[in-house]
């Protein structure tokens, strides 16, 4: 993935990195003829630009207000087709409404989206035939079993009778639950069920998945699973857009990911990138002979190698102990958020 | 053409999408104990009804002439009638309230919005499903209305007619309960309005009647009053009046019959009207009357048609402002 980083997006500054170089400013979206975003104002359906086919999801200036809160604010988005693109931010940071917006269930206040090429607002239809889309909370129906539960839902997107048989055992099959198929879904433990929630979702083949936080509550093997089987359907050629927040989960397996907070997209692109951009991808622990520990982030070797001489030769310090620590995703998203609560 | 072809697919598109959660909500609804619970207290409390009423009758007049057992017949066909009115009052808006915010509690509106299912089907479904109950319910107890039409005194059509108006007072409280559940959170609240609007339906019409009658009596003085009929339009709101209007019997006031008694009020003002006005009174003449009106000449559409026509109305602005709320995309999602 060599793909520049995606504009960082909204007024609030990103926080500066201790080293390295700055992030580049935001360009300015392309919103065309989008009227100012402004609460309870019409949804802006235009479309200003044409569609781009290498692009599973796109949006511009995507706006969502409550009354004075800003739920999503002035979001653009580009996620390519076959990616796993994770959105990270904490409660609250605007990830289940921008889903719910994509998911043609939300009205934005103003912007748009393109998912799968059609419009959430305009062509809601469309887009639910070629999306599948998986909540936070997976809703059970008592007194169905697995085996009902997904011929209903296939029944929900009127695909014929006859195709139920290979359809519901292929699902099961992908998601391993075909040993319960006659199980009451209330029966099901919490990973069955994220699993069969995402069968659910699966049902109609659609070629772009949204999960909202589809790992929530599992336990680690659980987690696995889920990781190993959403790879598998990205191998399969679906597009995933996932919300987490395992951001070591999100780092195995994201192609590119979105940090989003206070309805504000902060930073998005591959992990590795930004990490290295913000110069979170390493640092340094030293520790000095009068006992004291202290660390120091460096963009490189080059960079690692000069702090090393400045220390003993310019600073005339004892170093006992010099070890590189790499970051991951958690350093970067405490480094680029807040923890700005709405 | 174009455009209508359009709109019948999307009819049809509508009509395809009820029959998944129907199915849906009747197989769950198989499997529960409350359905077969609720089908036996009503069974039980129909036939005790009947044999209340039949014992009664049979013990205040001589079995001997034709007509106690005429009374006796069509006083089981009532009062069963009546029972069956009240229960359904009462247990459709309980199962059809929390339909819509029994989905929302278990989080499964969304997935369920997400898919190609309208919110026409959606709505519907869940109506039909509850219609189903009830004609369940009504099916199941029609055996003792058959009883009253061995007994006498009660024509085959008019046993038809009255099952015909509770499934069709049974489809309607489904919409308005259902209704309810759409567009409000949580299933207590929902349920209670259900319940409020059908309190009002059935004790607020008569008293609005009562109100205007005296408003009317204190205000005429014994003059010629413009429109009687018109005071009773509150009441044609009300489902024991659409219940009157098919099974209730005109000819025969005598008898203490709560169906007949209230359409034979209706028959009455209607009288009171031609005393006073001079209209000649077509009586019950059906659709044909209403569209040929002529001067002095009062069409008078049956009762049961002017009910059930009062009752529709509310029912297709209460499915219209429910599935308006279901519709996706929307402002606010209810989670």
């Amino acid at each position: 993935m060599d793909e520049p980083i995606s504009p960082i997006n909204g007024s609030r500054p990103v926080p500066p990195p201790p080293t390295g170089s700055p992030l580049p400013p935001p360009p300015a979206a392309d919103l065309g003829s989008l009227a100012p975003p402004s609460p309870g104002t019409a949804v802006e359906l235009i479309e200003p630009t044409a569609p781009r086919d290498d692009l599973i999801i796109e949006a511009r200036g995507l706006t969502k207000h409550y009354g004075s809160l800003k739920a999503l604010d002035n979001v653009d988005l580009d996620i390519p087709k076959g990616s796993i693109f994770g959105i990270i931010g904490p409660n609250g940071a605007g990830k289940s409404t921008a889903f719910l917006i994509l998911a043609t269930l939300l009205t934005p206040t103003a912007g748009w989206a393109r998912v799968c090429g059609h419009s959430p607002m305009a062509e809601p239809a469309a887009v639910r035939r070629r999306m599948g889309y998986m909540p936070d909370v997976m809703g059970v129906y008592e007194n169905l079993t697995v085996k009902e539960y997904l011929e209903f839902h296939a029944a929900t997107y009127h695909i014929e009778r006859s195709e139920w048989p290979s359809l519901v055992g292929g699902l099961l099959e992908l998601v391993d639950l075909d040993v319960k198929r006659d199980t009451i879904v209330d029966d099901l433990s919490r990973g069955m069920k994220q699993r069969l929630s995402l069968a659910r979702a699966l049902v109609h083949d659609p070629e772009l998945l949204i999960l909202d936080e589809p790992a929530s509550g599992l336990d680690p093997r659980a987690r696995i699973e889920l990781r190993e089987l959403l790879l598998q359907l990205q191998g399969m050629g679906k597009s995933i857009v996932i919300s987490s927040h395992i951001l070591a989960e999100l780092q195995q397996m994201c192609d590119a990911i979105g940090v989003i907070e206070a309805g504000q997209l902060l930073a998005s692109g591959p992990p590795g990138r930004i990490l290295a951009q913000l110069g979170v991808g390493r640092s340094v622990r030293v520790r000095f002979g009068d006992g004291t520990v202290e660390e120091f982030p460096v963009a490189g070797d080059d960079e690692q190698q000069a702090l090393l001489r400045k220390l003993i030769v310019d600073d005339d310090r004892a170093v006992l102990e010099f070890t590189t620590v790499d970051k991951n995703l958690e350093d970067l998203f405490l480094q680029i958020t807040q923890g700005i609560v709405q | 053409m174009n455009r209508a072809g359009n709109r019948a697919g999307t009819v049809l598109e509508a009509l395809t999408d009820v029959r998944p959660v129907l199915d849906r909500e009747l197989r769950q609804r198989s499997r529960t104990a409350r359905s077969m619970v609720v089908m036996t207290v009503f069974l039980l409390l129909a036939l005790g009804v009947a044999f209340i009423t039949y014992t009664g009758e049979t013990a205040s007049f001589n079995s001997e002439f034709g007509i106690a057992r005429q009374n006796v017949g069509r006083s089981v066909f009532e009062w069963v009638l009546i029972l069956e009115l009240v229960l359904l009052l009462f247990v459709v808006p309980g199962i059809s309230a929390g339909a819509i915010t029994g989905e929302r509690d278990r989080q499964t509106l969304i997935p369920l919005q997400v898919t190609l299912i309208g919110p026409f089907g959606i709505f519907f479904g869940k109506v039909l499903a509850s219609s189903a109950f009830v004609l369940l319910l009504v099916v199941a107890t029609a055996p003792i209305l058959a009883m009253a039409y061995l007994l006498g005194g009660v024509a085959f059509g008019q046993i038809v007619s009255g099952i015909l108006a509770l499934l069709l007072i049974g489809f309607l409280l489904a919409v308005l309960g259902v209704a309810c559940s759409a567009m409000l959170r949580r299933t207590a609240a929902a349920t209670l309005i259900a319940y409020g609007v059908i309190l009002v339906l059935c004790v607020g019409t008569a008293v609005v009647f009562a109100v205007l009658m005296v408003l009317y009596a204190v205000g005429n003085n014994g003059n010629s009053p413009d429109s009687v009929l018109a005071y009773l339009t509150p009441f044609y709101w009300n489902p024991f009046v659409l219940l009157a209007g098919a099974a209730g019997e005109v000819s025969d006031v005598n008898g203490p019959w709560p169906l007949s008694g209230i359409r034979t009020g209706f028959i009455e003002a209607q009288d009171v009207n031609q005393r006073f006005r001079g209209d000649i009174l077509i009586e019950e003449p059906g659709f044909a009357g209403a569209f040929n009106e002529r001067p002095g000449e009062l069409a008078v559409i049956p009762l049961w048609l002017r009910s059930s026509l009062a009752l529709v109305w509310i029912s297709v602005m209460a499915a219209m402002l429910g599935v308006r709320r279901l519709r996706t995309p929307s402002r606010s999602v209810s989670q």
